[in-house]
């Protein structure tokens, strides 16, 4: 799989797709070889290269669903590239990763050329804290609400969509639904 | 456009150039617009932990799929295959020096005792130590049990009558081997040699081969045909590869 169908797979709104696009990634012994890898170069000790594997394909997802994946590169490289920086800079707790503005095409090719060409944003404490109130807050709602909130925004589904997959009568019964799940969702986080 | 849908397609970068800045100039303006603003990241910022705690769940029930293959909970390199046969190789080895005990005690007793079948001292006893025959705890295959049980009873004509039975290509290797054994056990040495090199060119694999030979030569020396031990010892000590090398070095 190209960068290009990687990135259409996880934009898609089709979950099956998208879970595949992942899976593929999670899979891949080139992937996993590299970072058994880089754990012996690096001698980490605190991090499982299983947790480096996962931190980094949350991160890449996060980008390509922001619109801020480049489809030149090899999903694989750009996760390699990804977790190179976590595993040589000792991120911790990283929560995005933002494309240097030094950043050209010929970084896409070799994971630790593409590291440097990456800034990975670690959380700060309150960050994290603010995070914990947010996750407290979503396993208050109802499964229905994180459903349809789902549908809404991870899916991009319109509101016609998410009444057609809720059983709901129409759109506007849908708005409603998704209204009182965001308001449920802020009466909790505080 | 309403002010949610205009957060919405704020928050989502789907606003022109043009549009984001008259945006960002109201922000500028309006608290309860800011608030709004504040809030809607919230739950924007709510909805992608929860993407991010399934994909990480997901990821687990991946890993759990793989258990057995492929995991990365190491943090050295996993070991390669080779070591499984270096392990191999090893217990190889403190068999073949169990089979060097088997022939000095053999000797010991042609020069100091009565030669023939006995009790105590008996070299067919360090065989055991060496010996395949121990059932299907080693993982041998159900096909050689018959042969396996008369083997172990010490009845070899018919353990030989049974290993000669076996039919499947896969076994038989193993069971000239056993056939050899049954010879060896039985004192019929120049049959048992003829067993161990039939043994040999049935081999699958290069293991089978290599104890083939060994036994062979342990044959040879217990039948007395030392010259061609003794040929068959350099053989094996000048491999490098051979399971049995050490030993054979070690017999010098």
């Amino acid at each position: 799989m190209n960068g290009s169908e990687f990135n259409e797979a996880i934009l898609s709104g089709d979950a099956t797709r998208r879970n595949a696009a992942l899976k593929m990634l999670y899979k891949s012994q080139i992937v996993q070889g590299t970072l058994r890898q880089w754990a012996g170069q690096f001698n980490l000790f605190k991090m499982e290269p299983e947790d480096i594997l996962q931190e980094g394909i949350i991160l890449l997802d996060n980008l390509v669903r922001e619109g801020r994946f480049r489809g030149a590169s090899k999903p694989e490289t750009f996760l390699l590239g990804i977790c190179y920086n976590i595993i040589r800079d000792h991120k911790k707790k990283v929560d995005r990763v933002e494309l240097k503005e030094s950043f050209s095409d010929a970084d896409l090719y070799r994971p630790e050329t593409l590291a440097d060409a990456l800034e990975l944003k670690e959380l700060s404490a309150e960050e994290a804290d603010r995070d914990d109130r947010l996750r407290a807050a979503m396993a208050a709602l109802t499964e229905k609400c994180r459903e349809a909130l789902r549908l809404y925004y991870l899916e991009q589904k319109s509101m016609a969509q998410v009444a057609a997959e809720r059983g709901l009568a129409n759109a506007n019964q849908a708005k409603k639904a998704v209204d009182r799940c965001r308001q449920s969702l802020r009466d909790a986080a505080g | 456009m309403n002010n949610f849908e205009k957060i919405e397609a704020y928050l989502l970068g789907q606003l022109s150039n043009d549009e984001r800045q008259a945006f960002e100039t109201a922000l500028q303006n309006d608290a309860d617009l800011r608030a709004e603003l504040d809030r809607q990241r919230l739950e924007h910022r709510a909805i992608e932990l929860a993407v991010r705690d399934d994909l990480r769940a997901q990821m687990a029930a991946w890993r759990a799929e793989t258990e057995d293959q492929t995991t990365l909970t190491a943090t050295v390199t996993e070991a390669p295959p080779m070591q499984v046969s270096f392990v191999r190789r090893n217990f190889f080895r403190i068999a073949a020096a169990a089979s060097v005990l088997l022939v000095v005690g053999f000797f010991a007793r042609s020069l100091f005792g009565p030669s023939g079948g006995g009790t105590g001292g008996d070299p067919l006893a360090y065989f055991d130590s060496t010996a395949r025959s121990s059932g299907s705890d080693r993982g041998l295959p159900e096909a050689l049990n018959p042969g396996l049980n008369a083997l172990k009873r010490g009845n070899y004509a018919e353990a030989i009558a049974q290993f000669e039975a076996v039919t499947d290509a896969n076994y038989k290797p193993q069971a000239a081997l056993f056939i050899g054994e049954a010879y060896f056990r039985a004192k019929q040495y120049d049959r048992a040699v003829a067993a161990f090199a039939n043994a040999e060119q049935l081999a699958i694999t290069d293991d089978q081969r290599y104890e083939g030979q060994w036994f062979r030569f342990l044959s040879l020396k217990a039948a007395g045909r030392t010259a061609e031990a003794e040929d068959l010892r350099q053989k094996i000590a000048g491999d490098g590869d051979h399971i049995y090398q050490q030993a054979a070095e070690e017999m010098r």
